[in-house]
C-alpha cells in the first residue's frame, strides 16, 4: 500500500465517521426544500436558510461548521427526536470566563452540549456580580447563546406556519391568518413512531400552504442570499480596479466601473424589496450605501474634472466597503431586523441619513485621494502644479461632502424636531456629525489663511476622516457601550483602533517631507 | 493720521472678522463638543449638559462664534453679487443661532406623565427646586437650585432655613451611628432575592432610627424583627400571641392577651397596659405616650407573633429566621453571608450585617454619575441638605420632610420645576403593537381626551404624529407599567425659535450650494484662460 492510497482510505474513514451517523439517522435534514421554509423569528418572516445562518453565526461566533447552516440547524432541532449526535462548539474568549467554567486557557472552543449543563451556575454567577464589566457581559452573552442553543435543540426555536384557510368574507392575505407553532409541538401532536418521511411531508405541506395562501415574499430572500451579491460585487470591483489602473483610457475605466455599480444596484434594490424600507437603517446598509454613493459621486466628479484618478479612488473606497461587509460580519451584521418604532415610516429619517451617508462617501473620496497623494509623494516627489491639481480635486470632493453633511445635520435636526420635539439635544450621534462638519469647516476656512497651504491641506484632509469614522462607527461602538465598561474587546472598537493606528502611522511617515511647500495659494 | 482709538478698533475688527479667528473658534467649539460626548458616554446626558453644553464657557464660545460670523459678514459689505452664497450661508448660521437662543430663552421642554384615567395639566421641566409648603396657611414658596454638575454649596438662608448643599447626583447610603440606649438593641441588614429581583432590608429595634424600624411590609413579605432571645418564646407562643422582652434581664415571656388591661384609644384602637405603660404592638415594640410617640426608656418591649392567612410572615433576629409553613413552625439559624432558601417560590435570604448599639441613618453623599447602556447605574438620586434650628436634615424627591418650625407645620420637598397647562389632558387608552412573534414593541399610541374652554376633543398621539394645541406640541416619548395598565409619558414642547431655525437652515443649505457651484465655475474660467 503506497502512501497516497493510505491517505485516501484514511480520509474516507474519517469522513464516514464524521457524517455516517447523521446521514442515516436524520436524512430529512438533507432535503433542499428546508432552505426556503418560512419561519417567523425576531419579528419577521424569513426563509429558514437565513434564520439558520443568523442563529448559528450568533451561536458559534464563526462560520466554522462542518456542513451548511440549514443542515446543522435541522440536525440540532431534531437532536432529541432522532438522536443525532451533531455537536457544535461555542467560542469562548474571555479568560475569566474560561477560568470560571474550568476550560484550559489555550482552548477557545467548548462543546455546546457540555456548556448547556452549566447554565444554572452561569446564571447564579451573573446574579452575584454587581459591576457591569466585560466579565459579566461575556457571561451574559454566553448565557443567551446557551438559551438559544437549548431552544434550538429542544425544537422550540424552529416555528412552523399552520395557515388557517382564509375567511370567505375577508379574503385578505395577512399574517393574522397564520398560526406559528414550534417544531416540538408539531412532533408531539403527530404522535410517537413518527417517521422522517412523514415529518418531511408535513413540513413541505405547511410551507407550500403558506406560500399559496399568505405570500411567497420570503422566497425572494432565498434568491438574495444565494446570489452572494456582496462577494460578487467585491470580485467585480477588484477586476475593474485592476483594469482602470492597468489601462490608460478614461472611458474604459468608466465602463469597467459601471459593472460593479450595476451589481450593487441589484443588491440594494433586492434589500429594499425584502425589508420594505430605505437601505440605510443599520451599519451594513450604511457601509454599503456609502460605498455605492461614493462610487457614483466619484464618477460624477471624475466626469466634471475628466480625471481617471477619481474613478480609481471611487473604486478603491467601494472595494473597502465591500470588504468590510464580507469579512467583518461580526461588526456589520447583514441581518435584516425590524426597526425600532421611532425609525419607522419617516420621510425625514430617510433623507437625513441618505444625505449623511452620501456625504461620508464624498469625504471618503477626499480621504482616499489625500492618503494616495501623501504616499505617492513620499515615494516619488511631486511638482507644485501636481500638488495644486490634486488639492483642487480633494477640495471638490470636500465641497460635495460638506454641503451634503451640512444638509444631513440640518435634516437630522428637522427629523428630531418632528419625532421628538426638539431640533437639537446634544445627543452623541448628532453632536459627532456636527463635530465632523466643524472640523471640515475649520479646514476650509483655514485654507484661506496662511495656516493651511496646499500640502498641509492634503495632510489635514487625510487626518480629518478619522472624525467621520468616529461619528459613523465610534459613537456606536465606543461611546454608546461606555468607554469604561467594555474596553476594546468588542470587534467594532478593535476595528476603529486599528483604523486610527494605521492612519496615524501613515500621517507620521509622510509628514514633513514629500509634498513641496509653497506660499498660500489663496486668492480670496 | 487716524486717532489711536480707531486704529485699535480696526485691529480688533480685522482679527475678529478674520479667518484665523473663525478657525480658532470653530476648533475650540469642536474640542468642547468632543470632550462633551466622551463625558456623556461615561457620566450620562444630564451631567454632560450641566458640565459642558449648558455651561457659561460654552455659551461664551457660542457668543464668539456669532461675533465672528457677524463681523465676517459686516466686513464683506457692500453687497457683491458673486458673494451671494457667502452671504446666505453666514446669514443662515446667524438665523439658526438666533432661533436657538429664542428656544433656550423662551421655549419649554418638559414631560407630561399621564396615568390612565387621571386628568393632568402639570408639565415637568428638567430643573430641580425645593418647595416649602405651609399646610395651615395653604402657602407654597419655591427655592431655586443651580444647574450644577457637581455638588454645590448653597450657603443661603431662605425663610429661616439654612440651605447647605445641593447634590445633583447622589447616593443615599446607610451610615451606622453610635448610639447608647438604656437597653441592648441590635440592627441588621438582609438581602432578599429571587431569580428576577433583589431587595435589601434594614431593620432595627430602636425607634431613634427615623428611616427604619422593627416592622416592615415589603409587599410580598411581612417582616418582624426581634432580639435572638425573643425567638425562644416565639416558638411556644400561639399564632397571633404576644411576648414581652425584659431588657434588664434579657429574658422573654409569653403574655396572655385576655389577662391584660385593654383600653380603647381614639386613634390607635385597642392598646394594652402593662406596668403603667401603654403598648400598641401593631405600631411599635415600645410603649407609646399620649402623642403616640414611642417611649424608648421603658424596660419592657412587646412583640406579636403575627399571623396573616394569605401573607408570608417572616420573623427575623440577628441569628435566626422563623416562619409558619404548612402548619409547621420552622426556625433556621443564620450566619452572615450564607444563603437560606425559603419555601415560597424561589425566595432566598442572605444576612449581610449585624450591629450592636448602632443606629442606621440614611445620608446622601455626592457621587459622580455613571452611565451604562443609556441608563444611570450610579448617582441616580439627588438631594439637598439644610439646617433647621441647628439640626441637620436632607431631602430628595422621594424623601420629603414634614416637621414643625417656629410653631408651624411645614413640608419641605424637592421636586422638578413644573408648568401648568391652560388645558387638561386625560389618557383614555394606551396601545402597544408588537413585532409579530416577539415582545419587542413596534409602535405606541396614546388616545387622549383634551379639555379646554371650547369643550373637549379626542386625539391620538403616536410616533411621528404629535398633538399640537395652543402653541404646545405633545410627542409620544415613553411609557411605564402601572398595575395592569400603562401610563404614557408625553414630551411637551414649546419652541418659539422653530420658524427661525427652519428658515436659517433653508438659506444655509441653499447658500452653500450656490457658493460652491459658483466657485466651481470661476475655477473653470481661470483654467480656461
Amino acid at each position: 500500500m503506497n502512501f497516497q492510497s493510505y491517505i485516501k482510505s484514511l480520509s474516507i474513514l474519517l469522513l464516514t465517521i464524521l457524517f455516517y451517523p447523521q446521514v442515516v439517522q436524520a436524512d430529512i435534514c438533507q432535503s433542499d426544500f428546508l432552505e426556503s421554509m418560512p419561519i417567523l423569528r425576531s419579528g419577521r418572516v424569513k426563509p429558514l436558510m437565513v434564520h439558520a445562518n443568523e442563529s448559528l453565526s450568533y451561536l458559534t461566533k464563526t462560520s466554522r461548521l462542518s456542513m451548511s447552516p440549514v443542515k446543522t440547524y435541522c440536525y440540532l432541532s431534531l437532536k432529541d427526536t432522532y438522536q443525532s449526535d451533531i455537536k457544535i462548539d461555542i467560542r469562548i474568549d474571555h479568560s475569566k470566563v474560561k477560568e470560571f467554567l474550568g476550560i484550559p486557557k489555550n482552548q477557545s472552543w467548548e462543546d455546546a452540549s457540555k456548556l448547556v449543563m452549566k447554565g444554572m451556575i452561569l446564571q447564579s454567577e451573573i446574579g452575584r456580580l454587581t459591576a457591569q464589566d466585560s466579565y459579566k457581559k461575556s457571561l451574559e452573552q454566553l448565557l443567551s447563546q446557551l438559551i438559544l442553543y437549548r431552544n434550538i435543540t429542544s425544537g422550540m426555536d424552529w416555528v412552523i406556519p399552520s395557515v388557517l384557510t382564509p375567511n370567505e368574507e375577508t379574503s385578505k392575505k395577512t399574517l393574522d391568518q397564520v398560526q406559528w407553532s414550534a417544531l416540538s409541538e408539531l412532533i408531539t401532536s403527530l404522535g410517537p413512531n413518527l417517521t422522517q418521511e412523514q415529518l418531511k411531508d408535513k413540513l413541505i405541506q405547511s410551507a407550500n400552504h403558506y406560500t399559496k395562501i399568505v405570500s411567497d415574499k420570503h422566497l425572494l430572500e432565498v434568491t438574495y442570499s444565494k446570489l452572494h451579491l456582496a462577494s460578487i460585487s467585491m470580485f467585480l470591483v477588484l477586476l475593474s480596479l485592476f483594469i482602470s489602473i492597468a489601462l490608460k483610457s478614461y472611458q474604459v475605466a468608466v465602463i469597467s466601473a459601471l459593472v460593479p455599480l450595476v451589481a450593487q444596484t441589484i443588491l440594494i434594490v433586492l434589500r429594499i424589496m425584502i425589508s420594505g424600507r430605505a437601505p440605510i437603517t443599520n451599519m451594513y446598509e450604511t457601509v454599503l450605501f456609502s460605498g455605492y454613493g461614493g462610487l457614483i459621486l466619484a464618477m460624477i466628479i471624475g466626469h466634471v474634472k475628466k480625471d481617471k484618478i477619481l474613478i480609481i479612488v471611487g473604486l478603491s473606497y467601494n472595494l473597502m466597503t465591500l470588504m468590510m461587509m464580507t469579512f467583518a460580519k461580526d461588526m456589520v451584521s447583514s441581518d435584516i431586523n425590524p426597526l425600532v418604532p421611532v425609525l419607522r415610516d419617516n420621510f425625514w429619517l430617510s433623507t437625513h441619513v441618505t444625505s449623511l451617508i452620501l456625504s461620508y462617501g464624498a469625504l471618503a473620496l477626499s480621504w482616499v485621494l489625500a492618503n494616495l497623494i501623501l504616499i505617492r509623494s513620499k515615494i516619488n516627489p511631486m511638482t507644485l502644479s501636481e500638488v495644486a491639481h490634486y488639492s483642487d480635486l480633494i477640495h471638490t470632493c470636500l465641497k460635495y461632502g460638506t454641503v451634503l453633511l451640512a444638509a444631513g445635520v440640518i435634516l437630522g435636526g428637522i427629523w428630531a424636531d418632528y419625532s421628538w420635539g426638539r431640533f437639537w439635544g446634544w445627543d452623541p450621534k448628532e453632536t459627532w456629525s456636527l463635530i465632523v462638519l466643524f472640523i471640515y469647516m475649520a479646514i476650509l476656512h483655514g485654507k484661506y489663511t496662511s495656516w493651511i497651504p496646499p500640502h498641509r491641506f492634503i495632510f489635514l484632509t487625510a487626518a480629518a476622516f478619522m472624525s467621520v469614522m468616529m461619528a459613523w462607527f465610534g459613537v456606536n461602538y465606543i461611546l454608546a457601550s461606555g468607554l469604561h465598561s467594555y474596553g476594546f474587546s468588542q470587534g467594532g472598537a478593535f476595528f476603529l483602533a486599528a483604523f486610527f493606528t494605521i492612519q496615524v502611522v501613515i500621517l507620521i511617515l509622510t509628514a514633513g517631507r514629500g509634498l513641496p511647500k509653497q506660499k498660500s495659494s489663496s486668492t480670496e | 493720521m487716524r486717532p489711536l482709538k480707531s486704529q485699535l478698533w480696526d485691529k480688533i475688527d480685522r482679527s475678529i472678522s478674520g479667518m484665523k479667528f473663525a478657525v480658532v473658534i470653530i476648533s475650540l467649539i469642536t474640542l468642547a463638543m468632543i470632550v462633551g460626548t466622551v463625558i456623556e458616554s461615561y457620566y450620562g446626558t444630564s451631567f454632560a449638559q450641566r458640565l459642558i453644553y449648558r455651561s457659561v464657557p460654552f455659551y461664551l464660545l457660542e457668543f464668539f462664534l456669532v461675533l465672528s460670523v457677524s463681523m465676517a459678514l459686516f466686513d464683506r459689505f457692500p453687497f457683491k453679487k458673486r458673494k451671494i452664497g457667502f452671504y446666505m450661508i453666514h446669514i443662515g448660521i446667524l438665523t439658526i443661532m438666533a432661533g436657538s437662543f429664542l428656544t433656550g430663552y423662551a421655549g419649554i421642554d418638559g414631560s407630561l406623565t399621564l396615568k390612565p384615567g387621571e386628568p393632568s395639566r402639570t408639565v415637568r421641566l428638567d430643573e430641580d427646586q425645593v418647595k416649602i409648603y405651609y399646610p395651615d396657611r395653604q402657602e407654597t414658596v419655591t427655592y431655586h437650585l443651580p444647574q450644577s454638575a457637581f455638588s454645590s454649596t448653597l450657603g443661603q438662608e431662605f425663610r429661616g432655613i439654612q440651605f447647605e448643599q445641593y447634590l445633583p447626583f447622589a447616593q443615599i447610603f446607610v451610615d451606622w451611628q453610635e448610639h447608647i440606649a438604656t437597653y441592648p438593641y441590635s440592627s441588621s441588614r438582609y438581602l432578599f432575592f429571587d431569580s428576577g429581583h433583589s431587595r435589601e432590608v434594614t431593620m432595627t429595634l430602636t425607634s431613634k432610627a427615623k428611616d427604619y424600624g422593627p416592622l416592615l411590609d415589603t409587599g410580598p413579605l411581612l417582616l418582624a424583627y426581634m432580639p435572638d432571645v425573643v425567638m425562644k418564646c416565639l416558638e411556644e407562643a400561639p399564632l397571633g400571641g404576644l411576648i414581652t422582652w425584659d431588657t434588664v434581664h434579657n429574658t422573654c415571656q409569653l403574655l396572655d392577651e385576655k389577662k391584660l388591661i385593654q383600653k380603647p384609644h381614639p386613634q390607635a384602637g385597642t392598646i394594652f397596659s402593662i406596668n403603667q405603660y401603654d403598648y400598641f404592638p401593631q405600631w411599635s415594640i415600645h410603649p407609646i405616650d399620649q402623642h403616640l410617640r414611642p417611649v424608648e426608656t421603658a424596660p419592657h418591649k412587646i412583640f406579636r407573633k403575627f399571623h396573616k392567612p394569605n401573607r408570608i410572615v417572616l420573623f427575623l433576629s440577628p441569628h435566626f429566621v422563623a416562619y409558619q409553613h404548612e402548619g409547621k413552625w420552622i426556625k433556621n439559624e443564620l450566619s452572615l453571608n450564607e444563603i437560606v432558601s425559603l419555601p415560597w417560590s424561589d425566595i432566598h435570604l442572605r444576612p449581610l450585617e449585624n450591629h450592636e448599639n448602632k443606629i442606621p441613618v440614611l445620608k446622601p453623599l455626592y457621587q459622580l454619575p455613571i452611565q451604562n447602556s443609556g441608563q444611570l447605574i450610579q448617582g441616580k438620586q439627588k438631594a439637598v441638605t439644610f439646617k433647621l434650628e441647628e439640626q441637620s436634615y436632607w431631602i430628595s424627591p422621594d424623601h420629603p420632610l414634614q416637621t414643625q418650625f417656629k410653631g408651624e407645620n411645614v413640608e419641605i420637598y424637592m421636586t422638578s420645576k413644573t408648568m401648568t397647562l391652560p388645558f387638561e389632558l386625560t389618557l383614555q387608552k394606551f396601545n402597544m403593537d408588537f413585532n409579530p412573534g416577539t415582545r419587542q414593541p413596534a409602535s405606541y399610541e396614546s388616545t387622549v381626551q383634551l379639555f379646554d374652554k371650547q369643550g373637549h376633543s379626542q386625539h391620538k398621539i403616536y410616533m411621528n404624529n404629535p398633538l399640537k394645541h395652543q402653541g404646545l406640541t405633545f410627542y409620544q416619548a415613553s411609557y411605564f407599567e402601572i398595575g395592569n395598565d400603562y401610563a404614557s409619558v408625553l414630551s411637551t414642547n414649546l419652541d418659539p425659535g422653530r420658524g427661525l431655525k427652519y428658515f436659517g437652515s433653508l438659506i444655509l443649505v441653499l447658500g452653500s450650494i450656490v457658493h460652491f457651484s459658483r466657485r466651481k465655475r470661476q475655477h473653470m474660467t481661470t483654467s480656461e484662460v
